[in-house]
């Protein structure tokens, strides 16, 4: 995972990269929590509209660790299968997790 | 302003009004250089108006501010109906149009064909999670229609932009 492209994104400067990590931790965890609304509601069309807003916003700031598991939740959201989608986003949970750990600590670097 | 103080005691008053001059100068010009954004090329060539719409926060605050930077007035929509909103408020200024295609709502090619019945020449740029191929495969967008594909760089959409303000209207 290339944290280093908060930094850079935010033209080097520390109090702007720290803001644009939360904002991002701050939207990822709102959409999980929506993922997981999606799918209680059986709504695959919004589940795979979801997964593919968080696939997008995490390659623009370099995290491509999550975006495998969140392209096959949006594609199988599009086929309107969910019959997976509970286990994909455990592991999105789980995974998101140890990236905020990391992020984190940039954020505080 | 130790040293300054130290500066004016030490210097006649001929030399301290030089002093003070210098100060001065190197004062205005850089509060004249603070002023000026930070430009490069291709730089706008007057005031454009752009209009920057992402579901986005992350996205769509770094670029938007981006834009800022090279020098365009950058009005921001998180989706469809508040870019619709924005857009109705701003119709004579926007030049350009930056949408995202999948977001609540309204996604991009809707609210976008929305404002096209009155203003088909408007400038728009595409941009999406979605591979072009993907994109044209579905449907949603001809394989003409100006589109970056995510993740891109700054860099890489200012360009774009450029290119597409400096480009001719296409036809409706």
């Amino acid at each position: 995972m290339n944290t280093y492209l908060f930094y850079e994104l935010a033209n080097g400067d520390p109090d702007v990269c720290r803001d644009l990590i939360e904002h991002y931790m701050t939207q990822t965890t709102q959409q999980i929590r929506e993922l997981k609304q999606a799918l209680s509601s059986d709504s695959a069309s919004t589940v795979s509209r979801i997964a593919h807003s968080m696939a997008g916003a995490s390659l623009m700031v370099g995290i491509d660790s999550p975006v495998s598991l969140l392209r096959k939740l949006e594609e199988d959201g599009d086929q309107g299968d969910l019959s997976k989608a509970a286990s994909l986003i455990v592991a999105l949970d789980k995974e998101f997790k140890e990236i905020f750990t990391s992020l984190k600590k940039v954020g505080n670097g | 302003m130790t040293i300054i103080q130290g500066l004016i005691l030490q210097t006649n008053e001929a030399g301290f009004c030089k002093f003070l001059f210098d100060m001065c100068s190197l004062l205005n010009l850089k509060e004249a250089d603070a002023a000026q954004p930070i430009r490069h090329d291709p730089a706008p060539k007057e005031i454009e108006t752009l209009l920057f719409v992402e579901d986005d926060v992350v996205t769509r605050r770094v670029y938007s501010s981006y834009l800022r930077q090279r020098g365009y007035i950058v009005l921001e929509a998180q989706h469809g109906r508040e870019a619709f909103d924005v857009y109705e408020d701003n119709k004579d200024l926007v030049q350009l149009i930056v949408t995202d295609m999948v977001m609540p709502g309204l996604n991009g090619r809707q609210w976008v064909d929305l404002i096209s019945l009155h203003r088909p020449h408007l400038k728009v740029l595409y941009i999406s999670g979605f591979t072009r191929a993907s994109i044209i495969q579905r449907g949603i967008l001809g394989a003409e229609t100006p589109f970056l594909e995510k993740p891109f760089g700054r860099e890489e959409l200012a360009l774009r932009v450029r290119q597409l303000l400096d480009a001719p209207p296409s036809p409706a």
